[in-house]
């Protein structure tokens, strides 16, 4: 390596080190974004129509379900995460990308593992380990192409040794030690006949604990710290918060989420209450690192869009943590009904997917050299996915608590009881407005992509010379 | 935080923390779990043949994201009961030491039987009578707690105590006991039975019914009919994958085959979950596609595992529907879901009366 190499870059010079791999993983996760949204719609139509494609053995609700949730978590937060790590960490250093085809060649490889994924479910091959029953061949491919764009991002990582590391950089390298070794667990112990009965149960716990609260959390969270120091040109808070933060997320994070009646040992269940409570120190440093950097003020009444989706991200990420630091006292109520669906969307997409909304906002105009074609757009995204997200959020939570309240009243239990149901047709809204956003959202970005792309392949040029062309034969 | 090699490593220290508690940990324990025997019962055992084979179209479908399959308990809590003081005074040195703390009063009367069922002069046992002027249901309790040997015995306690012979048969039939101590935790009422064996007691332990608790909710599953004990670890032993569910769109399923093991009915239920009453508003998907379907003739005989609707005709009028393998693994699989064995760790918490332990009565 060079000395020249070693240098600090100009920000110009390392976006355009990762436009390949960046761009393939940032328009992949907006596609996956309305993929997923789709699925969760497709399979929400279920509760309207339950007889609906009765006669189709691949497009089950369980299949819809499964397809829906995959695309989100490793279709959307995959590539978005991912995409966010490389070039984050690139300009965080200060240096190249090292290796950006090899990035690139990973990041196709992980959209290849995602759609053998979604594949494999219509064909009946999920694994049934809850929350991450991804067939293991697409894990497979995953960690292949994972691991590949892991090398370039370590490389990069470990190319200076004189700086001085900024907050978000270690919360991408959190998220970039879990993936891998979530993927692994996922790959050689649940496939495992060594690992018998409830176990199971508790390593996919601990995989999608992990795989959302710490994965997703540390690069969300890295936006959050990076952007808003970085637009409203103030110094974060407290690094010392921060560390807080961000310890606490990687240690208590794969705990998360037993709820009390768990047929799993007794042990396990106390420990995961316990981590709940102590959540609240990380959720608290977070908070109040935030808060004191910039106030609450500016996430409303800035102009910026990137600022307006992280401080909505913020906020979720806060009203998300609260549900966790509470779990113990209310899973009693809440557990087993569409309240947890509600949570979990509130963290995946409000929290995360606003978060990486922002990030794409900010980082593609700059890789591809050129502004976003109509700024209006992204204000319209933001007001469609804030509205679907309350609409999907607000009505699920209160139907899951009327649910749990039926579910513990102990008479007898055949159906949905109607507030819930009435809840889930009007979250169907949400879902609805939160499905308009994503396709706002990669329409934005494709045509940012395809109309900015070399001069010899670019549509959007090719077309106005042809219609140009054609204009001049007119008028001859 | 500020050396790259450092926050890597400390990254990876804080996640093997949870890594070890919710998958090695778990893993490893329940590696050593073993089936549950009971005389020439084993519980619980792998699924062999169509239920297997259901298992997979279960999985396959995705059912498991609308249905759970565990059953949910409150804390079992337990009486614990006196009914016999044996022959020597380790229960009072036991009371004493506080092992067991039933209160003054209660020692008192074990003091009492001790003292009539132990070979003191018969004046010396009819003056500790008096002097503790107990009333009648008091005097018969401390005569079912003594431990007398036979007839001869028990008629001079009888006598002793100024028991009235014509109330025997009554005060035989009801058999007086004392509560030692009520909302016990497991682990309390554990500690507390073994200093009373040790000290030659006889002692019986009740668990709650769930009416006599507390908690409604953590009742509903049982109270509901869902099952009758709190699923545990050990029924998931031979389940691969285990499909505990996170939802419930849909009834638990935990128990389906002991509750409702009519094959028939799971048919007519997966091809038209909404034909009967009272599911009408269900929003159970069909799965038609599991059944063959043949158009037949106006009256004709119906083959012998055709489906029915409740009245017993075709549940389709003018045609034949008939499970195709994949349906029939999976009725299989769901008949196949039983928690109905008392497991140590999984009491079924109705009021049992047992009879006391003969080991500990000599």
């Amino acid at each position: 390596m060079s000395n020249e190499e070693n240098s600090v870059q100009t920000p110009a010079a390392i976006d355009a080190s990762c436009r390949l791999p960046v761009l393939l993983l940032l328009a992949s996760a907006t596609a996956w974004l309305v993929t997923a949204l789709g699925f969760g719609l497709f399979a929400s139509l279920n509760f309207h129509a339950p007889g609906l494609l009765a006669d189709c053995p691949n497009l089950t609700y369980g299949h819809r379900a499964s397809v829906a949730w995959t695309a989100m978590l490793f279709g959307f937060g995959g590539n978005a995460a991912l995409g966010i790590t490389l070039w984050m960490l690139a300009r965080l250093r200060g240096v190249n990308l090292r290796w950006p085809a090899l990035a690139a060649l990973g990041a196709a490889l992980w959209n290849v593992g995602v759609t053998a994924g979604v594949w494999g479910f219509l064909m009946g091959d999920g694994t049934g380990h809850g929350a991450v029953d991804i067939p293991l061949y697409a894990v497979r491919v995953l960690i292949l192409g994972g691991a590949l764009m892991a090398i370039p991002a370590g490389l990069t990582y470990f190319a200076r040794r004189d700086s001085q590391l900024y907050v978000s950089t270690w919360h991408l390298i959190g998220g970039l030690v879990v993936l891998p070794w979530v993927l692994v667990t996922i790959y050689l112990l649940l496939g495992n006949e060594s690992v018998r009965g409830v176990a199971q149960a508790t390593i996919a716990w601990w995989a999608a604990s992990s795989l959302t609260q710490v994965w997703l959390g540390m690069v969300g969270l890295a936006v959050v710290y990076y952007f808003t120091p970085k637009i409203l040109d103030c110094p974060l808070y407290s690094r010392q918060l921060a560390v807080l933060g961000f310890l606490g997320i990687l240690v208590l994070g794969g705990f998360l989420g037993v709820h009390a009646g768990a047929p799993v040992p007794v042990w396990i269940v106390r420990l995961s209450a316990f981590a709940a409570v102590l959540f609240a120190f990380p959720l608290f440093a977070v908070w109040w690192n935030v808060r004191r950097t910039v106030g609450i003020r500016p996430f409303a009444t800035s102009t910026d869009n990137t600022l307006a989706f992280v401080g909505v991200a913020w906020v979720c990420f806060l009203v998300a943590g609260v549900g966790t630091v509470l779990h113990p006292w209310i899973n009693g109520q809440t557990h087993f009904t569409i309240f947890e669906s509600a949570t979990r969307q509130l963290f995946v997409f409000g929290f995360f997917g606003m978060a990486a909304t922002g990030a794409i906002h900010y980082i593609v105009p700059r890789l591809v050299g050129a502004e976003w074609c109509c700024q209006k757009a992204f204000r319209r995204i933001y007001l469609l996915a804030g509205a679907g997200l309350l609409l999907y959020v607000v009505p699920m939570i209160y139907g899951g608590i009327d649910q749990g309240r039926v579910l513990n009243a102990g008479d007898e239990y055949i159906n949905l009881p109607s507030t819930a149901l009435m809840g889930m047709r009007i979250a169907f809204l949400g879902e609805l407005a939160m499905f308009f956003a994503a396709l706002g959202l990669m329409g934005n970005v494709f045509w940012a992509v395809i109309a900015n792309c070399c001069e010899g392949c670019n549509p959007v040029e090719i077309f106005r010379m042809m219609k140009a062309a054609r204009e001049e034969g007119g008028t001859e | 935080m500020n050396k790259a090699p450092f926050v890597l490593t400390a990254t990876l220290a804080a996640l093997f923390l949870s890594w070890y508690g919710m998958v090695w940990g778990p893993a490893s324990q329940q590696n050593d779990l073993r089936p549950h025997v009971a005389g020439s019962t084993i519980y619980p055992h792998d699924r062999t043949g169509l239920a297997k084979q259901g298992a997979e179209v279960y999985r396959a479908n995705g059912c498991y994201h609308c249905h759970s399959q565990q059953v949910n308990q409150g804390p079992v809590e337990y009486e614990l009961i006196l009914l016999g003081t044996g022959v020597n005074t380790e229960l009072l040195n036991s009371m004493a030491r506080q092992e067991v703390d039933p209160g003054a009063d209660a020692i008192d009367k074990v003091k009492l039987a001790l003292l009539i069922g132990g070979d003191s002069e018969r004046s010396e046992k009819r003056e500790a009578v008096s002097n503790a002027g107990l009333d009648n249901a008091a005097k018969q309790e401390v005569f079912s707690l003594a431990e007398l040997p036979n007839a001869e015995a028990q008629k001079e306690a009888r006598e002793i105590l100024e028991l009235d012979k014509s109330k025997d048969d009554a005060a035989q039939s009801a058999k007086h006991t004392l509560t030692l101590g009520s909302e016990l935790t497991w682990k309390e009422a554990k500690k507390k039975v073994i200093a009373l064996k040790g000290a030659g007691a006889v002692v019986m332990l009740r668990p709650y019914s769930p009416e006599n608790s507390g908690n409604s909710g953590a009742w509903a599953d049982l109270k509901r009919g869902w099952g009758d004990r709190r699923s545990v670890a050990r029924d998931y032993l031979y389940d691969a994958p285990a499909m505990l569910g996170s939802q419930r769109i849909g009834p638990d399923l935990a128990d389906i085959g002991g509750r409702n093991a009519d094959a028939a009915w799971h048919y007519r239920h997966l091809y038209k979950p909404r034909s009967e009453t009272g599911r009408e508003k269900s929003v159970m998907p069909s799965y038609t596609y599991l059944f063959n379907k043949r158009k037949v003739e106006e009256g004709a005989k119906l083959s012998g595992d055709a489906v029915l609707d409740a009245e017993g005709n075709s549940i389709e009028p003018g045609y034949e529907v008939t499970p195709k393998h994949s349906a029939r693994a999976l009725v299989a699989y769901l008949l196949s879901l039983k928690q109905d064995m008392e497991l140590p760790e999984a009491p079924k918490p109705v009021i049992v009366s047992k009879k006391p332990d003969e080991k500990t009565k000599q």
